[in-house]
């Protein structure tokens, strides 16, 4: 896109440098992100920073803005207030039940540290009750916060306390719940005998919990297929499947799909894949979607372009991916797209592919910090430099991976990192 | 359980490419019906129960059509079977079956690309009709490629018959043998980067390296590192010393593609380096001489960024001592199908297909088409072409969708049934309130109607 006839364009990068990085302007930095205007599909991509910013729908969107902050801290303040009146009433637990509430407000717009500090605090306040659901519920979500966002020690602590206090209040689905939380954190470790042991363990609570048990059956399927039990697998797919389309839940269908949709790739059928891809995307379509569900079949879809060489193709959906994760603020996928885009350059010989891993590192460290995305985006981009020839550039983006796996205690993925950097030694 | 219903082919059309049709839906009904008439065109048909298994066999084999009884929830089964095939590569066209499909549900699908609407019950007339449609473009006049003759640059390669590029061919062979720097203006696409590696292959650097920067590509903050290098720890992502492409350049040829994309302070840099014949790394307190010859490219109009400011008049000068313009592939004539065909060979190799030839219909959308994106535009329509080609010769089909759908085809004979007078009401309602983003209130307004006869009438269409 070429700026409009005699005005000045004005790029992304340059409206942000100028914006200072402050709380109060977070909004508004995000809306000159997400008003932007990309490259039209016949010109080359660029990363973000290169799109054209809209200053005219720029002002139309600041009382938009401004009515956002404006629900956002009202939603805030309403679940103060009723926890304020909850402890009036005697109602403890109404109050802890509003802190969380106001928690899940702050998750939702991707403020995670806030959020986390209403789910501690309601813990707090819930460890001193008779009543210990509330307490099972704040470590849920503290756990489940933690878990994705790569804090898979302290998530595993919560998980196990709410499960031990679940089982103690007789309470199947909390427990269910905690199994799944704790089969979730084996599997982002790579301890699948333990992701196994614990989804089985949750199934024994779920016999009348269809919607859990499905979830459960994905989680098994999961673990199988990285475990290369691929029959294994599918089976387990086919289970969850089934459950999900019975209980009409399009969004637990589309994630069972998008499941398949990788073991088809681990197969090497691209053809399959894609079929189960789009399928799962047209599930979505049908429902009220989850933009991080869809956001996670479309970064599928994304590698298996890349993996079956059809770049062009991958590019176009890295397009309407880069779409969707900036419409609803999705930083830790965008990292993750642009590290395929970066890949994707890679691939085409090209070397300002390094763009696109300095943006997603730009992003891992931003705001909100992803410290374990962080670490994978330098050890793709060391190997990015590998395939260019750059071995000290390679030594030196393994030597940071190496510190931050080590800090956050990744073992597998340390002795990976590791294992490069003798590779790059011995050259 | 998978129940498929095959039907043996007869050789009813001798000559015809075979058409294979794939029913989608419950045994029986319209689909028995379907099948009997497929057979009856000599076509291949195909049952299968669901989309799951539809999905199986879709992916298994090469289709022409589907045809896909859509029951409960048209609407969102209409959008899951666009989506799927959309994605599938292989493009078998869709027609939809549907009890009294409403206008509003017709329009929508057409608009999806979806080949015909049949309402159920189908007439064996109606289904002939249909399969002649699909016939024909099967029976586009093929058209053998163009030939061309291409001349090496590198790895790639440069293809012209058009007079417009032999200036262009000229001043390269003009150029090249000095070491003067030059100017390469053109379009996005047009071919840029090429014409500067040519530059540099033909002349006496020819040995040395050849360095591209995209200065567009790369974000302001990197760029300065990436020209001129850091030292280790300059600044928080200078993980170690890197060598700027300058000094990777030297003895060669500097690429500086997009200079318009570059800051002021940059340029500055950039001039200093061209007078001096030295740089300085970030953080680094040596000045380090370089011998870059440089060619700097750019799709922007630099003598008037300079009367805006935002382009440094000295370096312009330093820039522009031989400007090599590059034409839009729009004013290139016949290169278009000369480019296609090298193309179409080129992706052929790659993909393991062989093409001889491209149909009258493709030959003329591409003609119509508006190449915004120019030469790369044409390669990356080219490269899909290919993918989703099932013969040797290139059809209108495997272009782009919208091509077909949008305004490029109307501009193509029409071989769609006439409409009738509610549906173009229908059609003609929909792009007003398109354009209104669905209110009512202006729509009627633009229509010339009272808003409740708008509202009774979006009702009445499903619109």
């Amino acid at each position: 896109m070429s700026p409009v006839d005699g005005q000045r364009a004005l790029r992304v990068e340059q409206a942000l440098r100028l914006l200072p990085d402050i709380d109060a302007l977070l909004p508004l930095r995000a809306f000159v992100v997400r008003t932007s205007r990309g490259m039209s599909p016949e010109l080359p991509y660029r990363t973000v920073g290169k799109r054209f910013v809209q200053s005219g729908e720029l002002r139309e969107f600041v009382p938009r803005a401004v009515a956002r902050a404006s629900e956002h801290l009202t939603a805030l303040y309403a679940a103060a207030v009723e926890a304020l009146e909850s402890e009036e009433r005697g109602d403890l637990p109404g109050a802890v039940h509003a802190l969380l509430s106001a928690g899940e407000e702050e998750e939702k717009v991707g403020r995670f540290t806030q959020a986390r500090a209403w789910y501690e605090h309601a813990l707090r306040v819930a460890e001193e009750l008779r009543e210990r659901r509330p307490e099972i519920r704040s470590l849920r979500n503290l756990g489940r916060l933690d878990t994705m966002r790569g804090r898979q020690e302290t998530a595993a602590r919560f998980f196990q306390r709410s499960l031990v206090l679940a089982e103690a209040e007789m309470d199947a689905h909390a427990a269910a719940i905690a199994c799944q939380g704790l089969g979730d954190v084996a599997q982002a470790q790579g301890k699948w005998q333990g992701a196994t042991s614990w989804y089985t363990r949750g199934l024994q609570y779920t016999e009348s919990d269809p919607a859990l048990r499905a979830a459960l059956q994905l989680g098994l399927g999961e673990v199988a297929r990285a475990r290369g039990q691929l029959d294994s697998a599918a089976e387990w797919f086919r289970q969850a499947g089934a459950l999900f389309a019975t209980l009409r839940d399009h969004q637990g269908s589309a994630r069972v799909l998008n499941a398949w949709g990788l073991l088809e790739s681990l197969r090497v059928r691209h053809v399959e894949a894609l079929a189960r891809y789009s399928e799962a995307l047209a599930r979505l379509a049908g429902s009220r979607r989850d933009p991080s569900v869809e956001m996670e079949i479309r970064l599928n879809l994304c590698e298996l372009y890349l993996e079956w060489g059809r770049l062009t193709d991958a590019e176009d959906e890295i397009r309407r991916a880069e779409e969707l994760a900036i419409e609803h603020n999705l930083t830790e996928r965008l990292a993750r797209l642009y590290v395929i885009m970066g890949r994707v350059r890679g691939r085409q010989g090209d070397d300002t592919g390094f763009v696109f891993y300095e943006k997603a590192v730009e992003l891992c460290r931003g705001q909100e910090p992803w410290p374990r995305l962080e670490a994978d985006v330098y050890l793709a981009y060391a190997l990015f430099r590998k395939d260019l020839g750059d071995l000290d550039e390679c030594r030196a983006y393994l030597e940071r991976a190496h510190e931050v796996y080590e800090a956050i205690g990744d073992g597998a993925e340390l002795a990976r990192v590791d294992g490069e950097l003798a590779r790059i030694q011995a050259q | 359980m998978t129940t498929v219903l095959r039907v043996p082919v007869p050789s009813a059309r001798e000559g015809s490419p075979r058409l294979r049709l794939l029913g989608v839906g419950p045994e029986g009904g319209v689909l028995r019906d379907l099948a009997r008439f497929a057979e009856g065109e000599g076509a291949e048909f195909e049952r299968v129960p669901d989309t799951s298994a539809a999905l199986r066999t879709l992916s298994d084999d090469a289709w022409t059509m589907v045809l896909a009884v859509l029951e409960d929830e048209p609407e969102e089964q209409l959008a899951w079977w666009v989506e799927v095939l959309r994605r599938l590569g292989r493009r078998p066209r869709l027609v939809t079956l549907v009890a009294s499909p409403s206008i509003g549900f017709t329009l929508r699908a057409t608009q999806s690309g979806v080949f015909e609407v049949l309402s159920i019950p189908v007439g064996r007339e109606r289904f002939r009709e249909m399969i002649e449609r699909v016939r024909s473009p099967e029976q586009e006049t093929p058209l053998p490629l163009a030939e061309a003759r291409p001349i090496a640059v590198g790895n790639a390669q440069m293809v012209s018959e058009s007079p417009v590029m032999m200036p262009v061919f000229r001043s390269i062979a003009q150029v090249a043998p000095s070491t003067a720097t030059v100017l390469v203006v053109g379009e996005s696409g047009t071919g840029k980067e090429l014409v500067a590696r040519a530059v540099h292959l033909q002349g006496p650097r020819s040995a040395a390296p050849f360095v591209t920067v995209n200065c567009a590509a790369i974000p302001e903050n990197l760029l300065e590192s990436e020209l001129f290098g850091h030292e280790k720890g300059a600044f928080t992502g200078a993980v170690a010393r890197k060598i700027g492409r300058f000094e990777r350049a030297s003895g060669g040829t500097l690429f500086l593609d997009e200079i318009g994309d570059m800051s002021l302070a940059l340029q500055s840099k950039i001039l200093r380096a061209v007078q001096e014949r030295e740089i300085e790394r970030v953080g680094g307190t040596e000045p380090i001489p370089v011998d870059v010859r440089l060619i700097a490219a750019t799709n922007r109009d630099l003598r008037q960024m300079i009367g805006q400011g935002q382009f440094r008049e000295d370096l312009y000068y330093r820039l522009a001592v031989v400007t090599l313009k590059l034409p839009r592939l729009a004013e290139r004539g016949d290169d278009l199908l000369v480019l296609a065909s090298t193309f179409l060979t080129e992706f052929g190799h790659r993909y393991s297909k062989t093409f001889s030839g491209i149909s009258s219909r493709a030959v003329e959308m591409l003609r119509r088409h508006e190449w915004v994106g120019n030469v790369r535009e044409l390669r990356n329509v080219i490269e899909r072409a290919v993918l989703v080609a099932d013969s040797e010769t290139l059809r209108a089909d495997h272009l782009p969708e919208e091509w077909r759908t949008g305004g490029e085809a109307a501009a193509t004979p029409d071989t769609t049934p006439l409409s009738t007078l509610s549906e173009m009401e229908a059609r003609h309602i929909s792009r007003v309130l398109d354009h209104t983003h669905g209110q009512i209130r202006e729509a009627a307004r633009i229509l010339g109607v009272h808003r409740n006869t708008l509202a009774r009438k979006i009702r009445e269409y499903g619109l």
